[in-house]
């Protein structure tokens, strides 16, 4: 894959990452919640918030091979144009955006 | 004035969010009056902004781009945005009802097309009358028989949806005796705006007569 046609894979493939971790962090929540998750126990986390955890760091694991095939194709800056930097920018975003939708389900209480 | 006197009349009345009666809902109006704080200053400082480009185009010419796309267009509403996200969690965090919290009183609200009903967890219900001790706890375990509904009492605490085969709970605290006016906030049919009910919060003594029961001495 050259780097004309791997531009759009980068370019989206870190808001798709982000966008399953939303849906599968929703999903585990909602079902969790529904079958009482929240309160069986596995060792010092409950297994609602032991499956919100696994979810979360399966998506930001997902972040360190597009990272490394990224700094193949190298730095920023290296490139003539503002565009060709994009898929460093717009992944950058994904994995900010990736770490936020996740730390409410670490941290705060999981069904009402 | 006559604008604002008509704009501020929609801030009181038997449904207002911003005339809270208990903490929950104080709390509530709370992140609402700093929204609107916030908003009020970032409107200003905007306007001040458009102002000087317009009397004054140069002065404002040797600011770098990167000031105005990284500093004022990324870094200002990132920080921002999070630090409201952070203080509406925190507050949300402490209105959920606590199932280890000791002295507090549980009933149950079951709504359907198109009334609530509500009475003890395991008692008769009563259309529309939920009654409470004033000044202690109460856990409200809402549910529903059909469709998706909602449980709100916006001078007491915020809204929790009543879903079908689920029971939620939500935590209120009226702190004096008195009539607190609720409405169902999640569209449900054609009868939606037709569904609400009181809270009635009585003194401790007449819990009793109320037919109530304390499900968590």
């Amino acid at each position: 894959m050259n780097a004309q046609t791997s531009f759009p894979v980068f370019v989206t493939a870190g808001f798709l990452i982000w966008s399953s971790a939303f849906v599968m962090l929703y999903a585990a929540a909602s079902a969790g919640c529904a079958f009482g998750w929240q309160m069986e126990m596995v060792g010092p986390l409950s297994l609602q918030r032991l499956v919100l955890l696994g979810v979360w760091s399966v998506h930001l694991a997902a972040f360190v091979p597009l990272g490394l095939a990224l700094r193949r194709r190298g730095s920023p800056g290296d490139r003539r144009s503002v565009f060709a930097d994009a898929p460093f920018w717009i992944t950058g975003a994904a994995f900010a955006a990736t770490v936020f939708i996740g730390v409410p389900g670490a941290v705060l209480t999981a069904c009402a | 004035m006559a604008g604002a006197g008509l704009l501020l009349a929609g801030c009181g009345g038997p449904l207002s969010t911003l005339d809270p009666a208990g903490p929950s809902a104080a709390s509530i109006a709370r992140i609402w009056w700093v929204m609107l704080a916030g908003a009020a200053v970032i409107l200003a400082f905007v306007l001040v902004l458009l102002a000087v480009v317009f009397l004054s185009p140069d002065r404002l010419r040797g600011v770098p781009g990167r000031v105005w796309i990284v500093g004022l267009g990324l870094a200002f509403p990132l920080v921002t945005l999070t630090a409201l996200v952070t203080y509406a969690l925190l507050t949300g965090e402490r209105l959920i009802a606590d199932p280890a919290e000791r002295d507090v009183v549980t009933v149950r609200a079951v709504a359907r097309q198109w009334e609530w009903r509500f009475g003890p967890p395991d008692g008769p219900l009563t259309a529309g009358r939920l009654v409470i001790p004033a000044g202690r706890p109460v856990h409200v375990a809402v549910t529903s028989e059909d469709v998706i509904h909602s449980f709100w009492v916006p001078r007491l605490a915020g809204k929790m949806d009543a879903i079908p085969g689920h029971v939620n709970v939500i935590r209120i605290v009226a702190p004096a005796p008195g009539v607190y006016h609720g409405a169902c906030a999640e569209f449900c049919g054609l009868g939606h705006a037709a569904m609400p009910f009181v809270v009635e919060a009585v003194d401790p003594a007449g819990l009793n007569a109320a037919g109530l029961t304390e499900a968590r001495p």
